[in-house]
């Protein structure tokens, strides 16, 4: 029963991250060259539930632009901006979009794909609550199981 | 659940952002990826942008997080310190291409293909041939 319950909620969870990201960017170029993970889906569903909706529109908005912005970069100059290496990241495949920056204390961590034509977002740290501690003590996806989902390898940073 | 229900879903959450709001934002991201492209090709710090814009590296770092809402007296500004070509459009009219085939439109006179009469309108050159020709449109009215 408890099992049925959980498959449900990750069907709401994933229909309603594929509805917002199909609102905004179906019609556009980035269509092709922006995917997110299934832990990704989970970890914003988590993030808006925590939030009032005064502060789910900030985010939205912020998230918008953050993807926006990404998208029109060439992975070589994501270390001109915002966009860092996730510290701690053995694998050197991780950037994240910088906290400080941010109106609220969230970070977004993703990556790009090996043919350098797609950004993956992998996951969404929620200070106190979502941690990069989770992802180091195995209890997200790897980079391995994220590229089986997907269907694609990621980048390696220099 | 259909699209337009989840739809709503969304905004009940507080997710839904204006058609309007997208737009700005979209634009606020270009600015903010050309501005950080000029700097990773130059290989300039933001400091040494801000230098040459007279700004301080806070304004840089402001352009790049796509948090300013420029005037366009700012952005021109901007290109021109850049050695930019700025150019904004609506996107309601293609007022250049209207003016092209006005331009088509006279052009048709060096191939031949009409007479000199058939552009006599355009060339009066006093109020007595205008009122000549006003007067044949009223007889041929007539």
């Amino acid at each position: 029963m408890e099992q049925t319950s959980d498959n449900q909620k990750r069907q709401k969870v994933l229909l309603m991250t594929r509805q917002f990201f199909d609102k905004y960017f179906e019609q556009t170029e980035f269509n092709n060259n922006f995917d997110y993970s299934e832990s990704f889906a989970i970890s914003f569903f988590d993030v808006v539930s925590s939030y009032n909706t005064k502060k789910n529109q900030k985010f939205a908005k912020s998230l918008i632009k953050n993807i926006n912005f990404l998208l029109k970069l060439k992975p070589n100059f994501l270390r001109h901006n915002n966009f860092d290496p996730v510290k701690g990241d053995k694998n050197k495949y991780l950037y994240e979009i910088h906290y400080s920056n941010e109106p609220d204390p969230y970070r977004v961590a993703f990556a790009v794909s090996e043919d350098r034509l797609r950004i993956v977002f992998l996951y969404i740290f929620l200070e106190n609550k979502i941690t990069w501690k989770r992802v180091l003590k195995d209890k997200l996806p790897s980079k391995q199981e994220h590229e089986e989902e997907l269907g694609y390898s990621f980048q390696m940073r220099r | 659940m259909s699209k337009e229900q989840n739809y709503d879903m969304l905004e009940a959450m507080g997710l839904l952002v204006s058609d309007e709001e997208v737009k700005y934002i979209g634009i606020l991201s270009d600015i903010a990826a050309e501005i950080t492209t000029y700097r990773a090709l130059n290989n300039l710090s933001q400091a040494q942008l801000a230098k040459k814009l007279n700004k301080k590296q806070a304004y840089v770092s402001k352009l790049e997080s796509g948090e300013n809402n420029l005037t366009i007296k700012k952005l021109s500004e901007i290109s021109v310190l850049l050695e930019g070509n700025l150019q904004i459009s609506l996107g309601i009219a293609d007022y250049k291409a209207e003016i092209e085939k006005y331009e088509n439109f006279f052009d048709i006179g060096e191939h031949d293909e009409f007479s000199e009469d058939d552009y006599s309108f355009y060339f009066c050159k006093n109020e007595e041939e205008i009122s000549d020709i006003d007067d044949d449109e009223e007889v041929l009215a007539a």
